[in-house]
């Protein structure tokens, strides 16, 4: 091993580069694992193989009047207007001019009815593409998605969640796949948790005592060969990596001309973070953007919600074409529902889960394209109706997982997404 | 009995029996062996070794006292060597509040699932334990009362988080008290059960359909005197339900009688809750008692799996016609035994911990490959839960002296006290589960949290300070491993710590803290084994 990836002082020098930071040295170490810094032509092609999703949570319900699906001058349709985009045929809400000029990159689905209205059971429905159902806990889509596109001994992170918030806050499920799989979910701060070392203690004697702690389980395990033990011991193995990446989170090492990019506004930096994350070969990363549940004030909320949107999004995409990463990173837009065509007394939009969109581009998707109509009102669903399932086994479908790929809880089958649903292939490439 | 020696002298071998550690056969202990052995004869497994002492009394004191055993048990014990020593353990642990107090959170987690913690609930369970409950009575207040005194107040509990959702309260009351994930027959016959029709979830949801909440603060479950449910086949045909229990039976509701029903209405419109006549739950309770098959051998394969790792017929909650007992006939005797012991569920424990089964060892030397889990030839390795981890790192690590507490008669208080310093460890933890994985989250947590930190630093009175006072590296060594591992050191791993500490001469009180750290995050500890 050391012939083909350099002595072992290499790898020390190249650890040291790495902990001074730097994310030339950080994407060396952290690449599938393998010390393919050695050979920029490995990780070059590791790199280019490795797919990621990355979901923009809008947390609450964000309106989709009020952005993929306006419907001007009608009495449901609000203040704004709509603007044509690079797409043919394809007009959104004046709120979004610099996506407008991108849409020929994004798929929009308008079609999507899936009857929840109250935000937990909604969200659950959206985030597992199923209802509740008593006997089995299914895992939150980024947890599959982590699962299954995650290199083998990757040291970065396999699924990071931003929830920065408090209202609607929750913290991804891993379900029946269990606690190896669960999110590095964010939710006090940027900082992961415990991913720095205990005050009073050095590298050196972290490392040490964990050396300690493998001679003393190894000891226990070699006359027992048991699974557990293996998978415990791993867990810890896992540790230093993941430590390791805790850099990644440090928006410190960004130029202040990125930073200013996106925007300093929380969702803004965040989007920056996943794009450091994508980057680093994180293959999932969730950033949820809360609180889009405007029952009182639709308008000026959403003014202010999706113009920037609109901007984070913008920046995001181009930003990720600039690295050569949106071929292999897919973006989507997506809430637990949208908001009702009724304006309220408050002004506002209440929930609603029978017409609403949500959005896809970059990996496996087909720029440019529309998926479903609502009727004039945005009432109902006119054509391609499509639910919570059928979001899924897109996502998984665009990043080459087979939806209906089973796990199983004991004898049980269950298949990725629900039985007999089908990917919307309008969207896909 | 006379069954139990034809059986026992046809196929106790010699050597098992001289194997035996104590006198007083337990009967239920016996038959456990006995149907063990022939079951191993007939699939050709030999069964490893039995557990050494040190691994006995860690392994009984975790499961049945929810910890490890302190030094002053640890070093006690392994001076005994009388043939009864293990079942004195055994018996004093029982008679224990120490299990009550454990076994309250072990039921809480059974019986409330992911409801589980509330603190009134834990207490009733315990008190429960405590005076000796019967199992059958448990569920009885459980689903049906009385629930008069405060104390019998919080066992509503269990129909309180559920009664809003008639669905979740068929599926726990048939997955915990008799063992059948009946969830898949909702929407169709079971695909893979034929025991399992839509007949049978609906007929179960049956018995709930008349429970509800009344009065203003809903602090009544009561229950109506009528209401039926109604589902659709796979044929689009829509079905009235009976009130049938999994067995089949279906219970007949008799006439009302409409005076009754006129005084009743009465009561309520008047807002004072008074039963119906024909009360549905307790009808169930009663179906449940009388075809007791699936009560009894339910409750039997659940303290099966925690004290041996997994059901005599697995999954827990898959029993069922084509899901037999491994080992023929054990899960029947047991079942029948418990049944006739009148849900004596300390005798089932005491049985099944005093069983040459239950004291196999976890190591495995041989060079043939290790039997399947399922044949209980080798002691599984079982994760602490996340309580019993907190707890037992507390014991070990920290500042109590538990020793000192029982010495002083104080058990209840000193076991509470570290319940509660352990408290805020526990959210960081892996849980104990069927499909238990370790997660980074819990190695993160171990590896860099300050709680951690603070527990293994040196500081007053906790385990740090009481090894650094010790001159001899080779006495601290000693006692470290007595107090966590409790077990004494083998030589190689002494060699290794010596030179642990000859490399750290600088820092001598760092070191042993690194070391604490080292044996608590072990899989050792971690495991139950």
């Amino acid at each position: 091993m050391s012939q083909l990836f350099g002595g072992s002082n290499d790898h020390g020098h190249n650890r040291r580069l790495f902990l001074q930071g730097g994310m030339a040295s950080a994407l060396g170490v952290s690449l599938g694992g393998m010390h393919a810094s050695y050979d920029p032509l490995w990780a070059e092609e590791l790199r280019k193989q490795q797919k990621h999703v990355l979901l923009l949570w809008l947390a609450g319900g964000s309106s989709q009047m009020e952005t993929w699906d306006p419907k001007p001058g009608r009495p449901t349709g609000g203040p704004f207007k709509s603007i044509p985009t690079a797409a043919t045929g394809v007009h959104i809400c004046e709120l979004l001019p610099k996506m407008a000029k991108l849409m020929n990159r994004v798929a929009v689905v308008r079609s999507l009815d899936t009857r929840v209205g109250d935000h937990g059971g909604a969200t659950k429905l959206v985030e597992t593409g199923r209802g509740r159902e008593p006997g089995v806990d299914y895992p939150e889509l980024g947890t599959v998605i982590g699962k299954e596109l995650a290199q083998r001994e990757s040291k970065v992170p396999d699924y990071v969640s931003l929830y920065l918030a408090t209202e609607g806050h929750r913290r991804p499920n891993p379900g029946f796949l269990g606690g190896r799989y669960a999110a590095l979910h964010l939710n006090k701060s940027l900082k992961p948790e415990n991913i720095e070392l205990p005050t009073g203690l050095t590298e050196v004697e972290h490392s040490e005592r964990e050396a300690l702690r493998r001679f003393l389980s190894d000891r226990f395990d070699s006359i027992r060969k048991a699974s557990k033990v293996k998978g415990y011991n791993s867990s810890y193995a896992r540790v230093q990596g993941l430590m390791d990446s805790s850099s990644l989170f440090d928006l410190e090492r960004e130029p202040r001309k990125q930073r200013d990019r996106y925007g300093m506004t929380d969702f803004g930096q965040h989007a920056l973070i996943a794009r450091r994350l994508i980057e680093a070969g994180v293959p999932m990363v969730k950033v949820a953007r809360a609180w889009w549940d405007s029952h009182a004030d639709n308008f000026e909320s959403h003014r202010e919600l999706v113009s920037e949107l609109d901007h984070v999004m913008s920046t995001l995409l181009l930003d990720l074409e600039e690295r050569g990463l949106l071929e292999n990173t897919l973006v989507i837009t997506l809430s637990e529902f949208g908001r009702t065509p009724n304006i309220n007394k408050d002004v506002g939009r209440d929930h609603f889960a029978s017409a609403w969109s949500c959005s896809f581009t970059g990996c496996g998707i087909q720029g440019g394209t529309l998926h479903g109509k609502t009727d004039e009102d945005g009432r109902t669903v006119a054509d391609g109706k499509v639910g919570a399932g059928e979001v899924l086994a897109t996502i998984y479908q665009a990043v080459g997982i087979d939806p209906e790929k089973k796990y199983h809880i004991g004898p049980r089958p269950v298949p990725l997404a629900p039985e007999h649903v089908v990917p919307i292939h309008t969207v896909l490439a | 009995m006379f069954q139990v020696f034809v059986l026992l002298t046809s196929l106790v071998t010699v050597e098992s029996a001289s194997l035996r550690l104590d006198n007083q056969a337990n009967e239920v202990a016996v038959m456990i062996d006995v149907f063990a052995e022939k079951h191993w004869l007939s699939v050709n497994v030999t069964p490893t070794e039995t557990v050494d002492d040190a691994g006995f009394l860690r392994r009984v004191t975790l499961d049945l006292a929810g910890r490890v055993p302190t030094y002053d048990e640890a070093r006690a014990f392994a001076d005994q060597s009388g043939p009864n020593r293990r079942t004195n353990v055994i018996n004093q642990l029982i008679d224990s509040l120490e299990w009550a107090l454990h076994f309250g959170n072990v039921f809480d987690q059974i019986i409330q699932g992911k409801h589980a913690g509330d603190r009134a609930f834990v207490e009733y369970l315990r008190r429960s334990f405590q005076e000796g409950k019967r199992w059958d009575n448990l569920f009885r207040e459980l689903l049906v009362g009385p629930w008069t005194t405060d104390e019998q107040k919080s066992a509503k509990l269990f129909l309180k988080k559920r009664v809003q959702q008639i669905d979740e309260l068929t599926n726990d009351t048939s997955r915990v008290f008799f063992g059948v994930d009946i969830s898949c027959a909702k929407c169709h016959d079971h695909p893979l059960v034929f025991d399992w029709t839509q007949d049978h979830y609906y007929g179960l949801a049956s018995f709930f359909k008349r429970t509800y909440e009344f009065g203003d603060n809903k602090e009544i479950i009561g229950e109506k005197d009528d209401g039926e449910v109604t589902f659709v086949d796979v044929d689009g045909e829509s079905h009235t339900a009976q009130l049938m229990f999994l067995s089949g039976t279906v219970v007949t509701e008799p006439l009302a009688d409409t005076k009754f029903k006129m005084i009743r209405e009465h009561a309520l419109n008047q807002g004072n809750y008074m039963p119906p006549d024909f009360r549905a739950r307790e009808q169930l309770v009663e179906a449940g008692l009388r075809d007791s098959r699936f009560f009894s051998r339910a409750i039997v394969n659940r303290i099966w799996a925690y004290l041996l790792g997994q059901g005599l017929v697995h999954p827990v909650e898959q029993m069922h016609s084509e899901n037999p007992s491994s080992i023929p006939g054990l899960l029947e005797w047991l079942a029948e035994d418990l049944v006739q012991s009148e849900y004596d569920l300390r005798r089932l424990v005491k049985g099944i911990v005093s069983s040459r089964v239950y004291q196999k060892a976890s190591v495995w030397r041989s060079s043939d490959r290790k039997p399947a889990l399922e044949h209980f030839a080798v002691a599984p390795l079982r994760p602490l839960s996340r309580k019993q981890f907190a707890l037992s790192m507390v014991l070990a690590a920290g500042t109590t002296s538990h020793d000192q507490a029982k010495r002083n008669g104080e058990v209840d208080t000193s076991y509470r006290q570290m319940e509660e310093r352990s408290q805020s460890l526990v959210g960081a933890l892996d849980d104990r589960s069927d499909r238990f994985q370790s997660s980074t989250g819990e190695a993160l947590f171990m590896s860099n949290n300050d709680k951690i930190q603070s527990l293994v630093q040196n500081s007053k009175d906790n385990l740090v300070s009481r090894l650094t006072a010790i001159e001899s590296k080779h006495e601290m060594i000693e006692m470290l491993f007595w107090t966590v591992l409790c077990r004494a050191p083998k030589e190689e791993e002494t060699e290794h710590l010596l030179a642990w500490f000859k490399q750290n001469e600088d820092n001598p009180v760092r070191a042993c803290e690194n070391l604490v750290w080292a044996i608590i995050s072990s899989a050792e500890f971690r495991f139950n084994h």
